[in-house]
């Protein structure tokens, strides 16, 4: 029997070094060689090249439900899409079965995040490569923070670090394999990976990039600025904007462009030196074409008769007033990217709310300088009050950032202020719609085949 | 690495064998069993003492030894292929006896399937196999081992696929129906232990000794991830031990019929034809123009329209046209009848120490279809030695050679650019035979003018071609085995084997110069100032692949018997590579096949002015080729546990990682396995029925898989696009890959009582399966957080994941009865198969077109596979427009009616695929003569048969049929006829609401005589005087037509071809020397 299990032994030791060394090398080959995979940091950059990760950004829902514009009754009945209509009114349920652009798209461009990360990771630093891979793995995390902080301002509560560990997040999906699942993790959880991502983009992109489609170290901060804006956090998003003020201060003089043009900007913001980052929304044909949408009228009447704005950003149109001042250069698509101007009105509000007159009035007085005819420009006095002067910084806010998505996080934003908390209503055909300061309708449901497909958690909207 | 832990727990359990003592009895009777025959020893004949149960089985020597046994016990002798014997221990004087056993009534030889890893007794076994014979495949006569298989393999089903034209050769073969909704269908096919990648017509059917198909998770769950479609394993022949080498010469011819080119109703008689495209022109449905191709009688008709042609003379040419029938003219010209000459020559033998077994075959075929054909040769020997008792040395090489003509003109092949088919009075020769032209891509009164605009011969005469047809293909194959085996101890082995093959094909496709594809080509490119672009001469096409694989294993076997326990079990580990180079292929322009020159100067990045009209570039027929590479680490293993000859139990897994799968997967490492459990309950003591010689009831369980190569388990990515928006170039990812892709699975539950009668007058087995399909590759509706999103119309990334689900279900019987055996043997042999699938689980597709259910049916979750819809019909009117239902109102608003159809409105009239089918086999021996039937029937399945479509026949492709001769003309017709009145416009939802209804919906139901096979075999008193020991002569018949079908239309339910497969018969002489 010694014999027997000796040989046995001998035969068995066969067997295990073809099992472990060699094998993974073995089938580590790609099947067809014609077919091409991405393996090079080219390939990977290729991938963010993709005008995907610029179109279609999260923010069709709260520019449809803001306050930016209203429609008539006539109008608003005819808009075939079940979501456009019922976002319009803030209904409770809006999808209808329809999915969700933003949702889809947003989480789009997170894969394409999660999948660069992961094949960028897999090609070892070298001192060559690094500077390059460097920027990839910078605009991967920069993807992947600015996409889950747009989806927040959508289909999560507005922060409030009382709640912000029970509160809902979204579901954090980190890799790329389409088979793995996630729940949602909680409102914490999600702005900490927000933040974190934010901070290693901003710590690997260069300073400054060719092309405003691709993030820089200016727009990875001026996104930190805003996310720190809306958690509240006035001194880090006032340090926030300050630092990326310092690499992009450059403002687009409305006296230098054609205010009376049909579009006055240039076509997806390709030379528009003051955009940082350039992104659009989806397609805004519908409810928000000129062919359906009047300009609020607070809004348009806030406006100085000589702010160069007041025509760069409206026409009449019949009757009403119709909105011109596409930074995407084009009708079909609303801008949504990041600015200076947007940057300066960050730092001036935090300036503002941390009593820094001195500074917010600068901003103020540099953004302003940059919207009047030096003729009729009038600097804002240091005399005003603190108060004023942050009802100063909120309304220019309001005239300069107008149909690009940001109201909504905006009126997120001043809920959680009663001071500034504002309900909105809308009135069609004598049927009044509101939607209250508080209501749990200012969170968008998860879209229902999210829910269906995922199981993940469903928002509490009544 | 959990495999290694699993294989070191097998091994465990080898070490364990258990010893028991008994207690010594009153008389211990010792013998030797042997064939009354041959009187050599039988091994595993189980001996039973009827008193008690206890039973002892006899070694390899034959020698048993039972104790305990008191005079009034009766010992019983059992053996497979034996009559059992009962002897009274009263009457044994000794204590040491010698047993002859009679072979039984059914001469059967013990069974051994083999698995393609092992050699398994079918008797001991769980699992659920179909054995083939030599004897039964040499019934019939065919160039393909494969076609062999039809009508005599129990649940191994052949479909043509449904194609236009010529009727296809390969079947599709299905074991056991579908288990798979969007991967590959065919089964895996072994031979000699490996996977076969080549094409089974490289394989010499003369070579084969016998064909295993293993159909449930035991037989083939060690075949692992590519078991799931079931497993043909093909043994080849080997030599045996015996004195003198045994010689054996198998020649035959076959002829096969011309085939009936009248069969196919999409042609209508020429006088109609022509009638017809006279009604279509007066319509103004012919455009008159250089490069529009015009049959004969329109060109007539254009004249008479010019003025060029008087009335009367318009009239007598038309009349003329009527006079020749082209089906009769391809009959007369472009087909024969095909003969195939088959030479086979075989010697083996062998001592002890060694064996051999060298073969040689000649093949030579003369397709039906002039000029198309094919020789094959096939060599290969085989080798076994024995240097010392304890090793055994194997080596074999197969060599094929096959070499293909592809020169002939099929009757499709004739068919004008933009037509469906070719007109039907077009004529190939006239009365002299000389080879007249038919219209091909311009029209004659354009390329009438070649040669005064200085252009080569611009017409087309199929007869002329088919003098000047040049193309070829030429394949090799190579296979060599090794196999060394040492038995370490008794009945354990280890083993190493080693394959290699290696297939290359080149096909090359020369165009002379007189060619029309070359004439053509080179007059399209000749510029107007006479200058050539594409130079006079030929014209010569060059493509080939290589296929080479590497396969190598290792791999441990025990088998024992002790008392009254049986163990066999095997362990291994197996290395694969299969590469598949496509060679890419090359074109040369002003080819001389005389001393082998051709043009360099070709411009191929211009863009000319061509004739009749547009421009082009010149075809740069050069290509890179691809190459595919999939390579396999499995390690298996498998038991087999007999107790007393009465239970038996078995397990096996298997472990397999591929490229092909995704790296999360590989690693996971999950197994495939099967567990299984017999019960011989004839070798029960308290069973004692005189008319039972065998009752054995199988219960199995496991898990196949089902590889799919059609999807990747790689991310991809394509270049070429700008981005809009920064003009810079960008990547398009078009598949983020799935690091989780994985095989198919197929669990199968399998159920089967095996059964001899009376004396083996009845035998044969009763399975009931169910095979549970998941993880099958579908477009699934992936939720969008993962980033894979619905943009509206198609999925902005790849979809496809293992997710869906389908179940198939059935039932196989097998019944052989010996029905006289005095004087005239006779024999029946009933096969009966039952198989439905059924989609389980699958993301149906978003917003379906309706039209879709009818031609490329969607896969739709609760439906089988195959699927067979149709719409309601309501008859026609009193126009005979076929009337159509919208809100609850009979009508023709044919546009309304589809707009309104949603998939509930849609009938589901049957599955397209038989149900239930399967062989009745009569065989008649008396003496030495022997002559065999096998009828073939179908059944449970439809079909939706061809009519006319009127917007068909209005479009250039001028698709016909007889129905429109059947088809409503006059108010009343509604009454007698469906189908509908010609409308004055085309008007394909009018077409669709007739030609999609349940009103073409056929039973397929046939009754078909598949073959009959007539052999004599000359008595040994006359052969030996010529010094052979076996001269035999045989005559076989195949496609003998159907019998009865349910059908009442003259179709063929199983074709959807122009012809069915033409009768074929056979002669030929067996010489054993």
């Amino acid at each position: 029997m010694t014999t027997f299990r000796l040989k046995m032994a001998i035969i068995f030791s066969l067997f295990l070094p073809l099992a472990t060394s060699c094998m993974k090398d073995f089938l580590d080959i790609k099947r067809d060689k014609s077919q091409v995979i991405p393996v090079t940091l080219r390939d990977y950059f290729s991938i963010f090249e993709n005008n995907n990760m610029n179109y279609n950004s999260a923010h069709l829902l709260g520019e449809i439900a803001s306050d930016d514009y209203f429609i008539e009754a006539g109008q608003w009945r005819a808009l075939s899409d079940p979501v456009q209509r019922n976002t319009y009114v803030w209904a409770s349920e809006i999808f209808e079965g329809e999915s969700s652009v933003d949702w889809n798209r947003a989480y789009e461009k997170i894969l394409y995040a999660n999948f660069v990360m992961e094949g960028v990771d897999s090609i070892g630093e070298t001192v060559a490569n690094k500077t390059f891979r460097d920027e990839l793995l910078g605009a991967a995390h920069f993807h992947r923070g600015a996409n889950f902080f747009n989806l927040a301002q959508l289909f999560c509560n507005q922060y409030d670090h009382e709640t912000a560990n029970t509160d809902l997040g979204l579901p954090l999906r980190l890799t790329s394999n389409i088979n793995d699942t996630y729940s949602r993790s909680t409102l914490e959880e999600t702005y900490s990976q927000i933040l974190n991502d934010l901070s290693v983009a901003i710590r690997l992109l260069p300073a400054t990039v060719p092309v405003n489609t691709r993030p820089s170290k200016a727009a990875a901060m001026g996104m930190m600025a805003k996310v720190h804006l809306q958690l509240g956090d006035y001194e880090l998003a006032y340090d926030y904007a300050d630092k990326a003020l310092e690499i992009h201060p450059e403002i687009l003089n409305f006296n230098d462009i054609d205010i009376s043009a049909n579009i006055p900007f240039p076509l997806y913001g390709q030379g528009n030196p003051e955009i940082i980052f350039y992104t659009h929304t989806g397609n805004a044909t519908a409810i928000l074409s000129n062919a359906r949408l009047s300009v609020d009228s607070l809004l348009f009447n806030s406006y100085h008769k000589d702010d160069l704005r007041k025509e760069a950003f409206f026409f009449p149109n019949d009757g009403r007033n119709g909105f011109k001042g596409y930074y995407s250069g084009s009708t079909s698509f609303l801008f949504s990217g990041l600015t200076t101007p947007e940057l300066l009105l960050i730092r001036a509000e935090c300036a503002a709310r941390l009593g820094n007159r001195e500074h917010a009035t600068k901003d103020l007085n540099m953004l302003l300088f940059n919207r009047f005819t030096p003729e009729d420009f009038t600097p804002i006095e240091l005399s005003i009050t603190s108060d004023e002067l942050l009802q100063l910084v909120l309304s220019e806010r309001r005239r300069e950032l107008v149909y690009r998505g940001v109201r909504w996080h905006d009126l997120l934003r001043f809920n959680k202020e009663p001071a500034f908390a504002k309900p909105l209503t809308r009135v069609l055909e004598g049927t009044e719609y509101s939607l209250s300061v508080g209501s749990p309708l200012w969170v968008w449901p998860i879209p229902p085949d999210v829910i269906a497909l995922s199981g993940i958690q469903k928002n509490q909207r009544n | 690495m959990k495999t290694i832990l699993w294989l070191k727990i097998a091994l465990l359990a080898y070490m364990f064998c258990p010893v028991t003592a008994y207690p010594q009895p009153t008389r211990t009777i010792k013998g030797v069993v042997r064939s009354a025959v041959d009187k050599e020893p039988l091994y595993g004949v189980s001996v039973m003492n009827n008193t008690t149960g206890k039973i002892v089985i006899s070694d390899k020597g034959g020698l048993f030894s039972m104790a305990g046994l008191n005079t009034s016990d009766t010992l019983s002798f059992t053996h497979v292929g034996y009559a059992m014997k009962e002897i009274p221990v009263a009457e044994l004087n000794v204590e040491s006896i010698t047993v002859l056993l009679e072979e039984s009534l059914r001469k059967l030889d013990e069974v051994l399937v083999n698995t393609g890893y092992q050699l398994l007794p079918k008797e001991r076994s769980t699992g659920s196999f179909t054995h083939v014979d030599g004897q039964v495949l040499s019934r019939m006569v065919s160039a393909n081992i494969i076609d062999r298989l039809e009508g005599v393999t129990n649940g191994l089903s052949f479909q043509l696929p449904a194609t236009r034209g010529a009727p296809s050769s390969t079947p599709e073969l299905r074991i056991r129906g579908l288990s798979t909704i969007n991967g590959e269908t065919s089964p895996l096919i072994i031979i000699d232990n490996f996977p076969y990648e080549g094409e089974i017509a490289n394989i010499n059917p003369n070579d084969v000794e016998s064909i295993t198909v293993l159909k449930d998770a035991a037989a083939s769950s060690i075949w692992g991830a590519r078991a799931g479609n079931g497993v043909i394993v093909i043994t080849t022949k080997a030599g045996k031990t015996g004195l003198k080498p045994v010689i054996n010469f198998n020649s035959n011819i076959s002829i096969a019929q011309k085939p009936d080119l009248y069969y196919n109703q999409a042609f209508l008689p020429p006088a109609e034809a022509v009638e017809l495209e006279r009604d279509l022109f007066k319509r103004g449905l012919y455009v008159k123009n250089d490069w529009t191709a015009a049959t004969p009688a329109i060109e007539i008709l254009f004249a008479l329209e010019d003025g060029l042609l008087s009335l009367e003379t318009a009239e007598s040419m038309l009349d003329a046209l009527k006079q020749s029938d082209v089906r009769n003219e391809a009959g007369n010209y472009l087909y024969r009848k095909g003969i195939h000459q088959q030479y086979a020559l075989n010697v083996s033998g062998g001592s002890e120490w060694h064996q051999y077994y060298v073969s040689a075959g000649f093949d030579k075929n003369a397709n039906n279809l002039k000029g198309n054909g094919y020789h094959r040769i096939t060599l290969s020997a085989k080798n076994d030695f024995r240097p010392f008792k304890k090793l055994h040395i194997g080596t074999s090489i197969n060599y094929t050679q096959r070499h293909l003509q592809n020169n002939g003109i099929d009757f499709v092949d004739l068919a004008p650019s933009g037509m469906n088919d070719i007109y039907v009075y077009a004529r190939l020769a006239d009365e002299k035979g000389n080879p007249l032209p038919i219209v091909r891509n311009n029209r004659f009164a354009y390329t009438d003018n070649a040669a005064a605009w200085g252009l080569l011969d611009w017409h087309y005469r199929p007869l002329d071609e088919l003098a000047v047809k040049d193309n070829s293909r030429h394949a090799q194959e190579v296979r060599l085995n090794t196999a060394v085996r040492y038995d370490i101890v008794d009945g354990m082995h280890v083993e190493g084997r080693y394959q290699y093959q290696s297939i290359d094909n080149a096909t090359t496709n020369h165009y002379s110069p007189e060619s029309y594809f070359a004439r053509n080509l080179i007059n399209t490119y000749t510029q107007q100032d006479g200058t050539r672009p594409i130079p006079l001469g030929g014209i010569l096409d060059r493509s080939g692949s290589t296929l080479s694989s590497h396969y190598g294993r290792l791999q441990m076997g025990y088998s024992n018997s002790w008392e009254r326990h049986e163990i066999n079990s095997l362990v291994g580990f197996e290395i694969r590579q299969e590469r598949n180079d496509g060679n890419g292929s090359l074109r040369l322009y002003g080819y001389d096949n005389s001393i082998l020159t051709y043009a360099t100067n070709i411009n191929y990045e211009s863009s000319l002015p061509l004739r009749p009209l547009s421009s082009g570039r010149i075809q740069n027929g050069t290509s890179p080729g691809n190459q595919l590479v999939d390579r396999f680490v499995s390690y298996y293993g498998n038991i087999a546990y007999t107790f007393e000859q009465r239970y038996t139990f078995s397990a096996s897994a298997r472990w397999d990682a591929s490229n092909i799968f995704g790296v999360d997967f590989n690693q996971k490492g999950v197994p495939l396995w099967s567990i299984g459990a017999a019960w011989n309950v004839t070798n029960e003591s308290v069973v004692d029925i005189d008319w039972i010689n065998l009752a054995k009831l199988r219960i199995t369980y496991g898990s196949n898989g089902n590889v799919v190569r059609t999807i990747s388990a790689l991310p991809r990515i394509s270049y070429g696009s700008t981005n809009p928006v920064t003009r810079l170039p960008m990547g398009t990812l078009q598949s983020v890959g799935n690091p989780d892709l994985s095989w198919e699975k197929v669990n199968t539950v399998n159920i089967g009582a095996d059964f001899e009668l009376f004396n083996s007058r009845i035998f044969g087995s009763a399975e009931w399966y169910d095979k549970s399909s998941s993880n099958l590759i579908g477009e699934d509706f992936i939720d969008p957080t993962t980033g894979i999103i619905w943009s509206g119309f198609f999925y902005n990334l790849d979809n496809r994941r293992n997710y869906a689900d389908m179940k198939t279900r059935g039932i196989d019987i097998e019944l052989n009865t010996v029905n006289l055996n005095k004087g005239i043997r006779w024999e029946t042999g009933f096969v009966f198969n039952h198989v439905r699938n059924k989609v389980t689980n699958y993301q149906e597709q978003r917003n379906p077109v309706i039209v879709n259910f009818f031609t490329n049916v969607p896969v739709v979750e609760g439906t089988p596979r195959d699927q067979l819809y149709a719409l309601p019909w309501y008859g026609l009117d009193g126009t005979g427009a076929p009337l159509v239902m919208v809100d609850d109102q009979l009508g023709t608003d044919y546009n309304s009616y589809f707009n309104s159809l949603t998939y509930e409105d849609l009938l589901k009239t049957g599955v397209s695929t038989p149900t239930f089918f399967g062989a009745f086999r009569n065989t008649f021996t008396w003496h030495s003569f022997s002559a065999s039937i096998n009828i073939l029937w179908k059944a449970g399945h439809k079909f939706r048969r061809p009519t006319i479509a009127y917007s068909s026949l209005f479009s250039p492709g001028r698709q016909t049929h007889q129905d429109y001769l059947k088809r409503w003309r006059t108010p009343g017709d509604e009454r007698t006829t469906d189908i509908p009145s010609m409308p004055e416009n085309a008007n394909v939802a009018r077409d669709y609401a007739y030609i999609f209804s349940e009103a073409l919906i056929e039973k397929g139901d046939n009754i078909r005589l598949h073959d009959v096979n007539v052999s004599y075999q000359l008595p040994s008193r006359y052969v030996r005087k010529t010094g052979l020991s076996q001269i035999r002569f045989y005559a076989y018949a195949k496609n003998l037509g159907i019998i009865w079908k349910r059908t009442d239309y003259d179709l063929d339910p199983d074709v959807q071809a122009y012809y069915p497969q033409p009768l074929e018969f056979a002669f030929g002489l067996q010489i054993q020397l």
